[in-house]
């Protein structure tokens, strides 16, 4: 960082003279009115233009207002007993920034190592300069009714459990990789186990905590060889740990769109119930027939 | 000559066994593999191997089971080539798994929905046919060995034998061979369609996978099982080069054609 003349530390030496005080404390106050903003504003497609912000689908204006009411859906679905709901996921592609926040989260909520990622978010453009739009799309497992994966298992590790989510038993599979390009949305990536601090001086202690997942303590790392989750193939599995807790999963809370939704599909009085049946949802590989329940409104 | 042999033999060993250690120490983060392409040399090798395995047996049978004699030489060298590949493949396919020690899963809690666990209950159908096809081809030197012999090659042959001695009485070894090449023909009858289901299976792990367009279809068993006579034909073509009888012109040429 250059220093200004002296007593003017931080000055660089462009036309305006903005110090770097200035800087920070005007990009804090930008920060902070954005975060007052709840309201979901339109979103801004290609450059000029504006995609109709949603009429059509009568949601609350307030995001918090919508994490509420999923909130009250889930509780409602864990009364019912197990097989009787149906996990599913909708995507607001309209909404979505591209902002991994929920790629981020999931992997902060599962302890994710590197090589595993549960929810990535993919970024394409599309159209030529200058009509050029950006498309997100997340992509979390599909909990498909009809799974390729479970068929190609040679132990049955991974099944489709009665509430829909398709469950990876750590201490059956056997980490042979046969179920990886099985799925049609390679949503299932393997646990090679590698550290994030691998090589460097320190192994944080962060790294250390055992994942949550399936509502059990897996070992800590840096583990043997092979003991699980590591030497195992992992998936989105719908944040269950967080479900039987009566919370909605990471990606669901923390997304900065309020573009992710949840809950039972079963229930037709729940908010994803509804969006389901709404016009332009459709799914990804429809061709592939595997049924997915994670739905993509455009 | 085969001091160089076995000189070379022993360094590759040593550093092969200096790497396995090294892959189970630290897990399959060795590798270098990713989730994208989640399976590299090994699955490949193991593939390779059982279409050795495979072909060597197929190119057996072409001896006990079609009675084409004038392959008799080769016929046991590529029935021991398709054990030994066998062996070479079922331990790069256990290296490559995410937890070895794990692989009895496959054998008690097996899924037969899915094309893995029907092609490794069928590897141990097929290893305990090649076992006993060998053990009967082998019987009368073994048991010649167990006599003759010095050393480790007699203990060795005492053991393999499983007690087996050659009659002296010139009829009843007559009787001996005959049974052998009963019993060998009808093994060789059995092992054909089952050689075929263990590679044409490895093809079919690939061919059932509707996310991989480049795999996904009927062809992929019959793309595994041509490649693995040309492979096994290399084989045994190969073996014999080195480890059959020089002099053999004639059997080279039949081999060529």
């Amino acid at each position: 960082m250059p220093v200004g003349p002296a007593g003017s530390p931080g000055r660089p030496p462009d036309a305006r003279g903005l110090t770097r005080r200035q800087f920070l404390r005007g990009a804090a106050g930008a920060a902070g009115a954005a975060t007052l903003t709840v309201a979901r504003a339109a979103p801004v497609a290609a450059h000029g233009q504006e995609v109709d912000p949603r009429t059509d689908l009568d949601l609350p204006e307030d995001q918090d207002a919508i994490l509420v009411r999923m909130q009250h859906d889930l509780q409602r679905a864990l009364k019912k007993p197990l097989d009787q709901r149906r996990w599913g996921m909708l995507i607001d592609l309209r909404q979505c920034i591209g902002c991994s926040a929920c790629t981020v989260a999931c992997v902060a909520e599962n302890h994710l190592p590197p090589g595993v990622v549960y929810r990535p978010v993919s970024e394409q453009e599309v159209g030529t300069y200058p009509n050029v739009a950006r498309q997100f799309l997340p992509r979390p497992c599909m909990q498909c009714d009809d799974p390729p994966c479970t068929d190609v298992c040679p132990v049955a590790a991974t099944y489709k459990r009665p509430d829909g989510v398709v469950e990876v038993n750590y201490d059956k599979c056997i980490g042979c990789r046969y179920c990886i390009p099985a799925c049609p949305y390679g949503a299932r990536t393997f646990d090679w186990g590698e550290n994030w601090t691998d090589g460097t001086p320190r192994f944080e202690p962060y790294e250390s905590a055992p994942p949550p997942e399936y509502g059990q303590r897996w070992s800590k790392r840096p583990t043997g060889s092979s003991a699980s989750p590591v030497g195992n193939v992992r998936k989105c599995q719908f944040c269950l740990h967080r479900l039987n807790a009566g919370m909605l999963p990471a990606c669901t809370t923390t997304c900065v769109g309020a573009a992710t939704y949840f809950g039972d599909l079963n229930d037709p009085e729940t908010l994803i119930a509804r969006l389901v049946g709404s016009e332009h949802v459709e799914r990804l590989r429809e061709d592939k027939g595997t049924e997915p329940k994670v739905y993509y409104l455009r | 000559m085969k001091r160089l042999y076995y000189a070379v033999m022993t360094i590759l060993s040593v550093a092969g066994l200096a790497a396995l250690g090294i892959r189970l120490a630290e897990g399959l983060k060795a590798t270098a593999l990713t989730s994208a392409v989640s399976w590299g040399l090994w699955v490949a090798l193991y593939i390779y191997f059982i279409g050795l395995s495979a072909g060597s047996f197929l190119l057996s049978s072409m001896v006990y089971v079609f009675g084409m004699h004038r392959f008799e030489r080769v016929g046991r060298v590529a029935l021991l080539s398709a054990f030994f590949s066998l062996g070479g493949a079922l331990v790069f396919i256990w290296i490559d798994l995410g937890h070895p020690w794990r692989f009895w899963h496959a054998l008690v809690y097996p899924h037969f929905g899915s094309v893995m666990a029907i092609e490794i209950w069928l590897y141990l159908v097929y290893i305990a046919l090649i076992l006993v096809e060998l053990w009967v081809l082998m019987r009368e030197d073994l048991g010649r060995m167990a006599v003759e012999a010095t050393g480790t090659r007699r203990v060795a042959a005492r053991v393999l034998s499983l007690g087996y001695r050659a009659p002296a009485d010139a009829a009843a070894l007559g009787h001996d061979r005959r049974r052998e090449r009963h019993w060998v023909r009808i093994l060789g009858i059995v092992g054909v369609p089952i050689a075929i289901a263990v590679h044409g299976g490895t093809g079919g792990i690939c061919g059932v996978v509707g996310a991989r367009s480049y795999w996904f279809g009927g062809i992929f068993p019959i793309i595994f099982l041509v490649s693995a006579m040309a492979s096994g034909a290399a084989l045994v073509t190969f073996l014999h080069a080195f480890f059959g009888d020089r002099h053999e012109r004639e059997y080279f040429g039949l081999l060529r054609r």
